[in-house]
């Protein structure tokens, strides 16, 4: 055996080869050899020290099998009969061939376990780097399963709410939720697992303190190749600060108005007292 | 949490409407209740709401900009004095 891979090592098979390991992988046709006589050998040997190593095997025999999956031609199965003197016949070739069969099948659904294998890995891989990446964003964030089932939450999200992910997986998020706003908010997010609309809305959440905050919640789906709903990726944006500086304008803006008419009034009375003055001015004035 | 007292004047009502519009209710319920225990009153006339938005300004943020509002308002409804926020220590 250690000959063997020595000889594959040293002398390579090459895909241009009129028999042998080659040319099976070319056709993929079994090749039968009841008799290796002297001249294939020579036929097959690179130079003559390989002809002189082959010669030492004392090979007879060989049936070279090729093994094949789906129709494709994943290697062979050589079976080669040396020092017992015993000679392949055509008898030899169905036992060959569905030996090769069934070991054909094996290896494939070895290469497409480690397929699958790799393929996984490297999802995995992908899912966990970018929950890394949204265990790091500045908002709170989450992922939810294509029924709306949430089972992944940032860690500003733990940090705003002060909970664990065994209170909030599945639908435990109505609980960080304003009672008077969680209906709508309910509605509007089955209406989007229903269609696979995207979601937005501002809705408060209550924080770790008890207080609520404004936030502007996103929730866009994750498709896969085929276009179905693999996941649902949703952030919260605290807005709390951009809707009081909003009513600040809009409180301003108001009173400057109520301001503005209160000066023009005083203004007005002002008017009205100095024209009344000068009126009693001019009449103390003409009076004898 | 319990109203403070004479929270149905004017002048409270006045302040609560306007916190609550820039703060959000809780906020603007909390605010006023400290801010009313630190100093000791109630909002019963326009001097009491200038003091109470002095202290509020005080406090910067948007907290402070509405006191900022409302010591303008209070003067409007009639406050005899303005008291600058520096005033309060």
């Amino acid at each position: 055996m250690a000959l063997a891979h020595d000889l594959i090592d040293r002398y390579p098979p090459n895909a241009s080869d009129p028999a042998g390991i080659p040319a099976v992988v070319r056709t993929g046709v079994t090749e039968l050899v009841h008799d290796i006589s002297d001249d294939l050998l020579v036929t097959l040997a690179h130079d003559p020290e390989h002809l002189r190593i082959i010669r030492g095997l004392s090979l007879r025999s060989y049936i070279i099998v090729p093994l094949t999956a789906k129709g494709i031609v994943l290697g062979t199965l050589t079976l080669v009969q040396a020092e017992s003197g015993r000679r392949y016949s055509q008898d030899d070739v169905p036992f060959a061939e569905e030996f090769a069969r069934l070991a054909a099948i094996a290896v494939d659904n070895a290469r497409l376990f480690e397929n699958e294998s790799e393929a996984r890995a490297r999802a995995e891989a992908s899912e966990q780097s970018f929950r890394t990446f949204v265990d790091n964003l500045p908002e709170l964030a989450w992922m939810a399963l294509p029924d709306g089932y949430i089972d992944f939450y940032n860690r500003r999200w733990y940090a705003f709410t002060g909970t664990t992910l065994e209170e909030m997986q599945g639908w435990g998020w109505e609980k960080v939720h304003d009672p008077a706003y969680l209906p709508q908010v309910t509605e509007r997010w089955k209406h989007s697992i229903a269609t696979g609309e995207p979601f937005e809305m501002e809705f408060p959440l209550i924080g770790a303190n008890g207080e609520p905050r404004w936030f502007l919640t996103r929730v866009n789906p994750l498709r896969g190749a085929s276009g179905t709903i693999e996941r649902w990726f949703g952030t919260n944006t605290d807005i709390t600060d951009i809707r009081s500086a909003r009513a600040l304008a809009e409180e301003m803006a108001l009173q400057s108005e109520e301001a503005a008419a209160q000066l023009l009034e005083l203004r007005a009375q002002k008017d009205r007292a100095e024209r009344r003055v000068a009126e009693l001015e001019a009449r103390i004035k003409t009076e004898p | 949490m319990s109203e403070p007292p004479n929270s149905d004047s004017e002048f409270y009502q006045l302040a609560l409407t306007k916190m609550t519009r820039v703060l959000g209710a809780e906020r603007a319920r909390r605010l006023i209740g400290e801010v009313l225990a630190d100093l000791g009153i109630e909002l019963s006339t326009a001097d009491d709401l200038a003091l109470f938005a002095a202290a509020l300004t005080k406090l910067g943020g948007f907290e402070g900009a509405v006191g900022a509002m409302l010591s303008v308002s209070a003067v409007m409804k009639g406050a005899s004095v303005r008291v600058p926020s520096a005033a309060l220590g």
